[in-house]
């Protein structure tokens, strides 16, 4: 009656392949282009979620903590990582054939679609801030503004002008004059806020890239960190020592590669403040920042760059993640790993580029904070992607202003950003049966006229069904199954040991040596997803174990805060379809190590 | 009576089978914030992960760069804003210093074909005027891009 997991899986891709046959297949190679599938599992997209992998990457919906339901690009390996190792859910690929004319278009038309939105949701972050601004003026006379970069550096002078400012501001002088430091640093009331506050042209389209709207709030930050970075060289103000993420000692090869990035980042603080750019005020306070953590890492022999956390980057406190001690030690070892293997590789390098000193940044930012977090028991940053450093600090500046009018610019620019608002709303918005990410995926694949057709979706939009829908409807030339992690594993156990003792061993959660119940999953018993037949029989037990814990969690709530009882409960639920032969839950990780 | 049991059971059955389904691809729902915060730090700490990253980022900043230009193609956009518009796709990329990287040029000339323009407008274009003027070397890595 057991079913193993490598014939069920093997049943459901020959189920696929038998129900929606593909034609001939030819040898030729051709890019990875067609309709990903994802199971259902606990969590968020409970139901399956859908995708469309073209080449490297996979274009897929979601929603944002904004509300916003938004179009997200993911390289396929990590799009993996996340969904099919540690969501562990089954993942299916239909491969697809498409002529590589209709393949570009497609790929530009998605291009296009997040330029768009980027666009668009940075519009309504200008807008936004405009509207501040002039609030701020109108009320206090200052604009309170937020300048990046400048969060990196001590407030104040510390008295003396160490070596390397003293060096920089000899360079700086030397390639932009010296009048450079004197123009615009006196930090007063030195000229009129600019009033003109132009109403943003709105998208009538996602794929519509609009101009750049607020440039009134750009304008203005650009003015000022450029007058800051001015105000840092000339002051001498010296790095905090709470921007320097440690990321371990320095060998002599890999000194040589950073003083050589030293040296180019010289040139990039030159050439910045020479150009014409109109934010290369942030850039320039970056790459200072930069240069004085390469200088640091060089003296003191180890390897310090700036912590890459944005400041608004959320935190999981040390309660909220105790039970999970264990998986996060490792996730650390394989942090520690990996920034010791970048190290060896960019000491075998002829130079670092841009991106690769990024790379090494953020790593040695996310292993510095979980390794301190992990010492001290204390909170962990966390945020999701590479990001340049960016620590900002808001000053309040004053301006001359002529009120006449202030106050009407305020007016118009309230209203600017409300219209903006209010027109994201109704091309992002999310809606579970009308507009999710199966309904909005198709829509823009057959928005997309010069790639199609694609199939559909006109009703309900549900992943599995689109993607049975794909399969009749595309020219598919294979289906490609990825088993859940846990299954995965569960596959070389029956290899290695006895089948019998394995399924015993591993079949619950007590005993499992793959799987280790954590808080994200609901109260289960039995796995089901590797069972047909006994798949009722095992909801029987899930409903009976996940009931008792409801029962357990009414007397323990006043104590673990309803914790328990919300386990068991959704427990029951999540365990009900099983009766009925559907699968759900499948279990999920903390952290597993990528594939 | 038997009969109609079995039938209303059937029912239940699907119905809570297309429930499952219906939950589509956003709807969730969080038994404790703990154990999305576990694997929050799993996720975030793993982001900066992967050897091919800087080869991924490069093509993908080089792709966006290409797609923008290709929309703007021989628009009368300000250079500030053309720039503003690069500035932020590379900080997307984590690319700080965009303008001194020959990647950026690259894309310019392969999004300036994709539009359509010929070898001989691409010199005269306002918006690239002072990217161009201040170094030549510029110029040579756009028309590269557009070549290729």
């Amino acid at each position: 009656m057991r079913c193993n997991p490598r014939y069920l899986g093997l049943f459901t891709a020959l189920l696929l392949y038998f129900l929606f046959p593909a034609p001939c297949e030819s040898k030729s190679d051709f890019s990875p282009f067609g309709l990903v599938y994802i199971e259902s599992n606990t969590g968020g997209a409970s139901g399956g979620h859908c995708g469309l992998r073209l080449k490297s990457v996979v274009f897929h919906l979601q929603q944002q903590d904004d509300g916003f339901f938004k179009l997200v690009r993911q390289p396929w390996d990590d799009f993996l990582h996340v969904y099919n190792d540690i969501e562990n859910r089954p993942v299916h690929f239909a491969n697809t054939q498409l002529p590589s004319k209709n393949l570009g278009a497609l790929e530009t038309y998605f291009l296009k679609l997040l330029l768009a939105q980027n666009r668009n949701f940075e519009n309504l972050q200008r807008l936004k801030t405009e509207a501040q601004l002039l609030e701020g003026l109108l009320k206090k006379g200052t604009v309170a503004i937020s300048v990046k970069g400048l969060g990196f550096f001590e407030k104040a002078p510390t008295g003396h002008c160490f070596s390397e400012a003293a060096r920089v501001k000899k360079l700086v002088e030397r390639e932009m004059g010296p009048d450079f430091f004197k123009v615009d640093n006196s930090g007063g009331p030195f000229q009129a806020f600019p009033q003109l506050v132009e109403p943003p042209k709105l998208p009538m389209s996602k794929v519509e890239l609009v101009p750049i709207a607020g440039i009134l709030s750009s304008k203005v930050q650009d003015d000022l960190s450029l007058k800051m970075f001015k105000r840092v060289i000339s002051g001498c103000l010296p790095l905090r020592k709470d921007v320097l993420m440690d990321g371990g000692p320095i060998e002599r090869s890999l000194k040589r590669r950073i003083e050589g990035y030293s040296r180019w980042l010289e040139k990039s603080i030159v050439t910045l403040l020479a150009s014409s750019r109109p934010d290369r005020g942030n850039a320039a306070l970056l790459q200072l920042a930069r240069l004085y953590a390469v200088r640091k890492s060089i003296l003191s022999g180890r390897l310090l760059m700036l912590d890459t956390f944005p400041d608004d980057c959320q935190a999981v406190g040390f309660k909220e993640y105790k039970h999970d001690l264990a998986a996060l030690g490792g996730l650390l070892r394989t942090l520690e790993k990996r920034l010791r293997d970048t190290k060896e590789k960019y000491a075998r390098l002829k130079e670092i580029d841009q991106i690769q000193f990024n790379l090494l940044e953020n790593l040695v930012s996310r292993y510095g904070e979980l390794k301190k977090a992990l010492a001290n028991k204390g909170p962990v940053r966390i945020w999701s992607g590479l990001t340049l450093p960016a620590k900002a600090s808001l000053i309040n500046f004053p301006y001359k202003t002529d009120r006449r009018g202030l106050e009407e610019s305020l007016q118009r620019a309230k209203r600017a950003y409300t219209s903006y608002l209010e027109r994201l709303k109704r091309l992002y918005h999310y809606n579970l049966l009308k507009r999710n990410c199966v309904t909005e995926l198709s829509s823009e694949l057959n928005s997309c006229k010069e790639a199609g057709p694609f199939p559909k979706e006109t009703g309900v939009g549900i992943p599995f069904l689109y993607f049975q829908k794909w399969l009749s409807q595309m020219n598919v030339k294979r289906v490609e199954y990825y088993p859940s992690y846990r299954i995965r594993k569960l596959n070389v156990l029956y290899e290695k040991e006895s089948p019998l003792v394995v399924y015993l061993r591993e079949f619950n959660t007590l005993t499992s040596t793959l799987y280790h119940p954590h808080q994200v999953d609901t109260s289960f018993l039995v796995f089901s997803d590797d069972v047909l037949w006994l798949r009722p029989l095992y909801g029987c037990i899930n409903i009976a174990y996940a009931g008792f814990n409801v029962a357990a969690g009414l007397v323990e709530s006043p104590l673990d805060g309803a914790r328990r009882l919300r386990r068991g409960f959704w427990g029951v639920v999540y365990s009900v379809p099983e009766l009925f032969m559907s699968n759900i839950r499948k279990g999920t990780f903390v952290w597993v190590p990528s594939q | 009576m038997k009969h109609k049991s079995k039938e209303s059971f059937f029912k239940i059955g699907v119905f809570l089978m297309l429930l499952s389904f219906l939950a589509g691809c956003s709807i969730s729902h969080s038994v404790s914030s703990s154990s999305d915060s576990s694997r929050s730090i799993s996720r975030s700490s793993t982001s900066s992960s992967g050897s091919q990253i800087p080869e991924e980022t490069r093509k993908a900043y080089v792709k966006d760069v290409t797609t923008y230009v290709s929309a703007i193609g021989r628009s009368d956009i300000a250079s500030d804003n053309f720039m503003r518009g690069i500035g932020s796709i590379a900080e997307r990329h984590s690319i700080a210093d965009w303008e001194n990287y020959k990647f950026t040029y690259i894309a310019i000339g392969k999004g300036l074909k994709q539009a359509g323009l010929s070898r001989d407008e691409i010199a005269d274009l306002p918006y690239l005027k002072p990217l161009i003027k201040a170094d030549a070397s510029r110029l040579k890595y756009i028309m590269e891009g557009y070549d290729s």
